[in-house]
């Protein structure tokens, strides 16, 4: 028989489609607002929604790999902070040391924190929800301690390259969306073309039956945890250089759901087993282009969350309208 | 309308006379079967079923796996409707719509799976759903004194001494099962069936459970008592129905009741089988054998080994220790002791992962949720278990799956539309042919199949059969774990029988009957200790 090549594998159509759609709904917030308040499409405005997207979408594709691998991880946030004001101690006075060195520690940090969590799921057998709980309250609380609760900031004119790192831009582009860049197409090839990023869709869809066929769960899921980590770190690092202060109370305060969030938005089950890193992008992007709107509408920022979670809801509804109705065919 | 009614009452006459005359016939009688049929999808699992038991009175019920006893049971609870056919109360005609029905009908059933809140407590329990409680309806208090006291004369009606405010879960399975027969008499059930009631206890805990149901017996409770265990039945039962293929096909009065008779009637009289092929054993180092293995460290020792070529069947009721065997051979649970060869060697094996680069393969029971993933494609689940092996240094190579998955469509007859359709959109049958496909792309020097035909139409069965028959042929050593008798029959060279964690027997050639393993199966009279027949239970 001669095989059948019009379609690709059954996750991916699924997957596209929804990030078809989701860019389509970005598009029409994007004109909507524009054509409403034109200050929307200045460059400053533009720049600014491209730098919190490319940020905000670092995390939100380590917690993808997590969802999609079956997992959770709440830990995002509190991640934020706690780096952010590692980092930034390093760096100052007191420690002195080089940007890489510091870049190197809180990496190496972020990895353990990850793979702490995913031994502590898998050999334990505890819920990550629980786990990564504990992280979310035990970062946070560590961050104050060290801090003292008070904000952490650097002079932009002693540590010009973590400033440029945050603040700065390429070509009128800013500098995080080439690390995005650099970090998706990577991790992409990762998820959709490597066979262990196969086996993570795997274990999200049936941890059981990828046990029983030879795929080694545990260490595969340990990967994701500390994937998530890294990447947190990551924008940690950025964020505290654009904001260039962290405050260890309300850094990366909801992150955490920010990235759940995107990755909704952007396809993915929390059930495990679906999405694609590419929507998660761009449901990141409809998260930020969504707190423009409340303000260039000139409602009052108080309105961003109630308008974030209509729209989740929104998606959310929709999606399992349609699942309905074409499974019912 | 008033003068219609005596023409109606006249037409029904007669059928008033019928429930009259049964009333009568015996006061007794508290419930009745008529005529009771149930189908499932392309399996006629009861077939004009009719039974009656009387208040006082206790009735087995036996059959091979699959005679529809457990169909029976979940009617009587509710749970199950019956296609035909009527089922009275007193006399009474009485359709279950729901659970909730059948108690308030005061038919309890004691199931292997206990339905009880382990973090309750023992009172807690008794009392689910209708606690006594003081203070008005809108703000019920709980009048735990009066719990504990009620809870305690329970108890004391099972002859179970713990504390009413004991945790439930902390008590061990035996007495759990007590506090749901109490539950059960609390809810002033009057017919309690028992559905395997002794399947996970000791000795002399199910010697104290029957001496338990004799009592109810002697208060006038009406029992029905669900067992594959023949020696009880005998025991306790005033009359025994014995089921098979969904047919009532006999009932023996307690002097009639002997091992020989049951197992004749619940085995019957068969078609033989289409003629098997010559058989491929090859005499050489065996292709799976398992020495000395111990689940845990007081289980019995398993001892056996299998040829190339060579499909050994294991038999035993259901609970039998044959799917725990097969995991831990597969490496998913942990062994506590013995040792596994492949083809003559010795090999490690601490998980999956181990087990398949060893040459094993398992087809485990639960194809939906342990065989395949539903809502992955075709291609995604026949390429599972070789993706690593697929790709060069990790890449997944999309074309390489699709060629794999290809050639199993072609090789096992998966009849789809598309290779990217999920599992989920499959008949049984052929799902069960990708979960087969995933393991023979490993090529495994051995097989290990887990109730293969579960839930698969007859024509995939034969697809099936006749595939395992063709790896056996090519030198294939297939382990057939099967609780379908007719399977075991058809496909196997030799049986393995086992029986509470043991090997019970080994049967080969003539010796290969339906008889030969029913006895094994449920602990035969005139068998030796299953310990001392483990040890000779291999060649």
């Amino acid at each position: 028989m001669e095989p059948d090549r019009r379609l690709a594998p059954a996750q991916f159509t699924e997957a596209s489609l929804q990030v078809f759609v989701m860019c389509g709904l970005l598009a029409l917030l994007v004109f909507v607002t524009g054509w409403w308040n034109p200050q929307f499409l200045s460059a400053y405005s533009l720049r600014s929604v491209l730098r919190d997207t490319a940020i905000w979408s670092l995390f939100a594709l380590g917690q993808a790999i997590v969802i999609i691998s079956g997992g959770i991880d709440l830990s995002v946030g509190s991640l934020i902070a706690f780096v952010g004001v590692l980092a930034l101690m390093l760096l100052g006075d007191d420690f002195g040391l080089a940007l890489p060195t510091v870049l190197v520690i809180v990496s190496s940090f972020a990895v353990f924190v990850g793979v702490l969590h995913g031994s502590l799921i898998c050999g334990l057998n505890l819920q990550p929800f629980l786990v990564t709980l504990c992280s979310l309250l035990i970062l946070r609380g560590l961050a104050r301690v060290m801090t003292h609760d008070r904000t952490v900031s650097f002079d932009a004119g002693e540590h010009a390259l973590l400033r440029t790192l945050g603040a700065g831009s390429l070509c009128g582009v800013p500098i995080p969306v080439f690390i995005l860049a650099g970090a998706l197409v990577p991790l992409g090839f990762f998820m959709h073309h490597t066979v262990p990023g196969r086996y993570l869709y795997a274990i999200g869809s049936n941890v059981d039956a990828a046990r029983y066929s030879g795929v080694r769960v545990n260490a595969l899921r340990i990967v994701s945890y500390a994937l998530c980590s890294l990447l947190t770190a990551v924008a940690a690092v950025l964020e505290a250089g654009d904001v260039a202060s962290v405050p260890p109370s309300n850094a990366g305060l909801a992150y955490e759901m920010y990235g759940i969030t995107g990755a909704v938005l952007g396809g993915c089950s929390l059930r495990g087993g679906q999405g694609s890193l590419l929507g998660v992008v761009v449901g990141m992007a409809t998260l930020r282009v969504i707190k423009s709107v409340v303000i260039f509408f000139n409602l009052s920022t108080y309105w961003t969350f109630a308008v974030t979670g209509l729209v989740l809801l929104a998606a959310v509804v929709v999606d399992s309208l349609v699942r309905a109705r074409s499974q019912s065919r | 309308m008033a003068l219609l009614e005596p023409l109606f009452l006249a037409a029904a006459l007669p059928r008033y006379a019928a429930i009259y005359a049964a009333v009568t016939a015996a006061a007794l009688t508290c419930l009745d079967l008529r005529r009771v049929s149930k189908s499932f999808p392309g399996v006629r699992a009861l077939q004009d079923v009719s039974l009656s038991l009387s208040a006082g009175e206790v009735l087995g019920i036996v059959g091979e796996n699959g005679a529809g006893k457990s169909t029976l049971i979940k009617i009587l609870g509710g749970i199950l409707r019956p296609d035909a056919g009527e089922l009275l109360i007193d006399g009474q005609p009485r359709i279950f719509r729901r659970v909730r029905d059948a108690i308030s009908a005061g038919i309890a059933l004691i199931h292997q799976e206990l339905n009880l809140a382990p973090a309750l407590t023992v009172a807690e329990n008794l009392y689910l759903g209708k606690q006594p409680h003081r203070g008005p309806w809108w703000f019920p208090v709980t009048n735990r004194r009066k719990l504990c006291q009620d809870s305690s004369l329970e108890l004391e009606r099972v002859g179970l001494s713990v504390s009413p405010r004991a945790q439930l879960g902390r008590l061990d399975l035996a007495r759990q099962q007590l506090v749901e027969i109490a539950k059960a008499l609390a809810d002033q059930s009057r017919i309690l069936v028992f559905d395997e009631p002794t399947s996970s206890l000791s000795g002399p805990e199910a010697d104290r459970l029957l001496g338990i149901i004799e009592e109810l017996r002697r208060r006038g409770v009406a029992i029905i008592y669900v067992s594959h265990r023949l020696g009880e039945i005998q025991r306790i039962a005033d009359r025994v129905v014995v089921l098979r293929d969904g047919r009532h096909v006999g009932t023996l009065s307690k002097s009639e009741t002997t091992h020989d008779r049951l197992i004749s009637l619940m085995v019957g009289r068969r078609l033989e089988f289409a003629d098997r092929q010559g058989s491929a054993i090859r005499r050489e180092a065996a292709g799976l054998e398992i020495k000395n293995l111990r689940l845990a460290p007081n289980s019995p020792e398993i001892n056996f080994s299998i040829q190339p070529g060579e499909i050994v069947g294991f038999a035993g009721i259901v609970g039998a220790g044959r799917t725990e065997v097969a995991r831990a051979v597969f490496g998913i649970t942990r062994r506590h002791a013995g040792e596994i060869r492949v083809h003559g060697q010795v090999v490690r094996i601490a998980s999956p992962v181990d087990a398949i680069r060893a040459g094993l393969a398992l087809v485990p029971e639960d194809r939906k949720s342990l065989g395949a993933i539903l809502p992955l494609s075709i291609s995604s689940n026949v390429s599972l278990a070789v993706l690593g092996r697929l790709g060069r240094a990790g890449r997944y190579n999309r074309r390489a799956e699709r060629n794999v998955a290809e050639r199993f469509r072609g090789l096992l007859g998966i009849r789809t539309r598309s290779l990217n359709a999920t599992v989920l959109s499959l008949s049984g049958g052929n799902q069960q042919k990708v979960v087969l496909a995933k393991w023979l792309a490993t090529e495994p020097k051995a097989l290990i199949l887990d109730e293969p035909t579960r839930g698969v139409d007859v024509g995939a069965k034969q697809e099936i059969y006749r595939l395992v028959q063709q790896l056996g042929q090519r030198g294939m050593a297939v382990m057939l774990i099967s609780s379908e008798m007719e399977e075991i029959l058809a496909v196997c060279d030799r049986v393995l029988v086992m029986h509470q964690g043991a090997i019970a027997g080994e049967l080969t050639g003539g010796d290969v009957t339906e008889e030969n393993i029913m006895r094994l199966a449920v602990g035969g009279v005139d068998t030796p200790h299953p310990n001392e027949v483990a040890a000779n239970g291999t060649r």
